[in-house]
């Protein structure tokens, strides 16, 4: 009798770390029921290429929300990876280069965001919003506050936003594959990882196993940097140029990709893999939305019900977690 | 006193949880002016006992009753209104609010709709005066130490006149030399102020030095209820462990010229928080060496740095023929030093599963060279810790916090102890808040590692008995200095207790001002 109820346990628990994944799958069966153009391939590919921006940015955020910490610069990052391409290809530097020197600039901010909290002890939020003002003070600077276009630079700047492989796979996807394969690997299969882990879950006790909290938080920061930095390239290359506002409303985004994560596989817990499916959330609901003719503000509530809903859920969880501690 | 009824009178309390029976008919009754002591292990029912007759939680089963009347508590206002009130293990201050302040919290008198400070001040006096406690009552109670803070949320429990007070743990976060003092405060709260306590604790000395009667708790039953003058300790620790769970440490003879042949680790002066420390001290292969003091006198302190986990300015000393001078956590785990951690939460991953919680220590060891981890190596080194070590779970893939605390330290030491090369385990408060079972458990693992595997073990404890059971030497600490070093032949109680106060070891005290370094 004691089996059968561990067994009961057992599938409540894999329905709860599941969760999410369930919902992600009856949405797309609501919505290909209601429109039927909602399963063809060209929307599918649609979604994924419209959501390619924040997921990037999503994959970075995680590393840094696993931590604990969050990364509240990471609009401005991205931004600025697409103003200091584009104002460098304007001004006829080499793209690749162009590229190369945007992303090292955000690993750059990254360090001087990890610096300031993990050597000087700002709390994170703090440091990375201060940071996050000079960097857009930096981006209009270069840009002058406007939009930044040329028809000099050429097709290779719409090479990764634009250009489709073997006809209808967009380069983009591809690389969010690649990338979301990447991080996956890295926090899920490596010792990085689980020190990453370790730290998010209490970073005191780091100590006590020889795992540098501080050493840990300081490499989630620099990912999470460039890799806002590698989703600015790609926004300035599907839109054919960049602004300084482009990361405007990026956090808001990005965190409701991660709360709707943090339900799924470690209950409780931001985590790549719930990012990437929270993420997938996400996008179907707004895509969703758009083709069964939904009104703006009605995205708006559906997408602000959803991130509360995911809230709700973790404290919900914590709480029971904690109640099962005492 | 017309009514000749015992004050509280307890009738076959019962509290069920799904599948369990936390209390099973209880009964016994408490007297006017009387301290009650209630003992037991960890889980044995005395919390849930006490929660139900604060009104937290409703009676399955059973009633109580007060002076002879059947009472019933729909919640703890309730239960306050007919006169129980309860201290909990827990400091419930605001820390920056005053003494005062504090005492008056929730019952704050007004003038209009502002506080009225004065009336709460002279409120708070009156209580202080009728209880005849020496406390400053202007002073934020953050800065005081914590045996004048237990004293003030006695005094606000004091402040609503009950007739019953239960005091759950209530020293458990003094120090050796606070003690004392407190105890006679509790003795003299019963005659002064005409009232009953009921007092939870762990600690047998303590009840025999001022309890009347005492009830003895074990898997939610009462196994005992005896006059404090007709019973023994060993009766008392009988009636709380059902069956032989305790087994004895038996520490074989030491020939201490031969062993200083054999020295480990070998320290002189530290200098850390901007103060030179002295602490000369070593350990020995094979030996078992106790690091005795108060809070704030150095020896969790001394021993973070020499692990790496406190920074330090200044740090020289020999460890094994080799001299180190530096190395953060990571590298003293390297050369086989490691310590686990005074508070236990501090060396677990609440929110990780147990082969994650056991092999964050090793992560480079069950990893390829690339970083990949090798997941099936990790699992069964998981599995073959737990099962070592006795650790009850159900599954290596549930989290840690959903294990016991014995459990967790169970997993804390056992994974210690596997790391490569190991020297020198530091093991700082291994048995806070552990029944009398899981603590021998303990013991005996720490005694093994010496005797049998010939490793180099600190015990860092608070609990001056706990030490002189298992220890073969010990180094008391005082003002972050190492003050006195004894043999086991020379242990003594009163001696030890004097020089952790900063004494001479005659049994006079100094002035107690030992510098608190501040913890991180």
């Amino acid at each position: 009798m004691e089996n059968k109820q561990t067994k009961q346990i057992q599938i409540s628990g894999l329905l709860q770390k599941y969760a999410l994944l369930f919902a992600a799958i009856l949405l797309c069966v609501i919505f290909g029921a209601i429109t039927p153009t909602f399963w063809e391939m060209g929307n599918i590919m649609n979604i994924l290429s419209s959501s390619v921006i924040l997921c990037i940015g999503a994959l970075g955020l995680s590393l840094v929300m696993i931590t604990g910490e969050i990364d509240f610069a990471c609009g401005s990052e991205l931004a600025a990876a697409a103003c200091i391409t584009a104002v460098l290809a304007k001004a006829g530097v080499n793209y690749l280069i162009a590229v190369c020197i945007a992303i090292l600039f955000c690993a750059c901010v990254g360090t001087v965001n990890g610096f300031l909290h993990t050597k000087i002890g700002i709390p994170g939020f703090i440091a990375t919003m201060g940071v996050s003002f000079v960097v857009d003070g930096f981006n209009k600077m270069i840009t002058g506050s406007t939009r930044i276009f040329s028809s000099q630079w050429g097709e290779i700047f719409v090479f990764i936003g634009q250009k489709k492989v073997a006809g209808f796979i967009p380069v983009s996807v591809i690389l969010l594959i690649i990338l979301a394969g990447g991080v996956l690997v890295y926090t899920e299969g490596m010792t990085n990882g689980r020190k990453l882990y370790a730290v998010g879950s209490n970073s005191d006790a780091c100590r006590y196993v020889g795992i540098d909290a501080r050493k840990e938080k300081m490499k989630a920061f620099i990912i999470s940097a460039v890799l806002c930095g590698v989703a600015g390239v790609v926004n300035a290359s599907q839109i054919n140029a960049a602004t300084p506002y482009l990361g405007t409303s990026t956090l808001v985004n990005l965190l409701t990709m991660l709360m709707l994560g943090a339900t799924f596989y470690r209950p409780g817990a931001f985590n790549v893999p719930g990012t990437i499916v929270g993420a997938l959330i996400v996008n179907i609901i707004n895509n969703g939305m758009v083709l069964i003719g939904a009104k703006t503000w009605q995205q708006y509530a559906v997408q602000g019900g959803v991130m509360l809903l995911a809230v709700t859920m973790i404290t919900i969880l914590n709480i029971r977690a904690k109640k099962g501690k005492r | 006193m017309t009514n000749t009824a015992p004050l509280l009178s307890i009738n076959g309390l019962t509290k069920r949880f799904t599948g369990k029976t936390a209390v099973d008919h209880v009964c016994f009754d408490i007297g006017r002016n009387e301290i009650h002591a209630l003992i037991g292990e960890n889980g044995a029912g005395k919390s849930t006992l006490c929660k139900m007759l604060t009104g937290a939680y409703p009676i399955d089963e059973g009633y109580i009753a007060i002076e002879g009347e059947k009472v019933e508590f729909k919640g703890p206002a309730d239960s306050i209104a007919k006169g129980i009130n309860m201290v909990y293990q827990e400091r419930n201050l605001i820390g920056y609010m005053t003494a005062a302040q504090n005492i008056c919290l929730g019952s704050e008198n007004r003038k209009g709709i502002a506080l009225d400070q004065k009336a709460m001040r002279e409120r708070a006096e009156q209580i202080r005066k009728q209880l005849g406690v020496d406390i400053p009552l202007d002073v934020p109670v953050e800065k005081m130490g914590a045996g004048a803070q237990q004293l003030v949320e006695i005094m606000r429990a004091t402040s609503i006149q009950p007739k019953l007070l239960i005091l759950d743990e209530p020293t458990a976060s003094l120090g050796e030399g606070e003690i004392e003092p407190f105890l006679k405060f509790v003795k003299k709260l019963t005659t002064d102020i005409n009232i009953s306590v009921i007092y939870i604790t762990h600690k047998l000395e303590e009840i025999f030095a001022i309890a009347d009667k005492v009830t003895v708790m074990a898997d939610g039953r009462k196994t005992m209820t005896a006059n404090m003058k007709d019973i023994t300790p060993d009766e008392c620790v009988k009636a709380m462990i059902r069956g032989d769970k305790i087994k004895e440490v038996v520490i074989p003879p030491m020939d201490y010229e031969k062993q200083e042949q054999r020295r480990l680790l070998e320290v002189q002066e530290l200098t850390y928080g901007g103060q030179t420390h002295t602490v000369p001290f070593h350990v020995n292969r094979g030996e078992v060496v106790g690091f005795y003091g108060l809070v704030g006198s150095g020896r969790t302190e001394t021993m973070e740095v020499i692990a790496g986990i406190r920074p330090s300015e200044k740090k020289e000393f020999v460890l094994d023929g080799e001299k180190i001078t530096g190395g953060d956590s990571f590298k003293m785990i390297q050369k086989g030093v490691i310590l686990t951690p005074e508070l236990r939460s501090n060396g677990m991953f609440p929110s990780l599963n147990l082969v994650e919680n056991v092999c964050t220590l090793f992560v480079n060891k069950f990893a390829t060279s690339l970083g990949m981890i090798k997941n099936k190596e990790s699992r069964a080194f998981t599995d073959h810790v737990l099962q070592k070590n006795g650790t009850k779970y159900t599954s290596r893939n549930q989290l840690i916090s959903e294990l016991s605390g014995g459990n967790i330290q169970k997993i804390i030491i056992g994974r210690s102890v596997e790391v490569d090369n190991l020297k020198l385990l530091a093991v700082d408060e291994p048995t806070a808040g552990l029944d009398l079972g899981a603590k021998s458990e303990i013991y005996l693992k720490i005694r093994k590692l010496a005797d049998q595997l010939d490793k180099g073990v600190i015990f860092i404890s608070s609990e001056l008995e706990e030490l002189i059971k298992v220890c073969n030497r010990m180094y008391v600490f005082y003002g972050g200095n190492v003050v006195k070093e004894l043999k086991r032949e020379e242990f003594d109680r009163t001696a030890i207790l004097s020089y952790a106060l900063g004494g001479v070891g005659n049994g006079e005290q100094t002035s107690q001002n030992s510098p608190q370094p501040d913890g991180q």
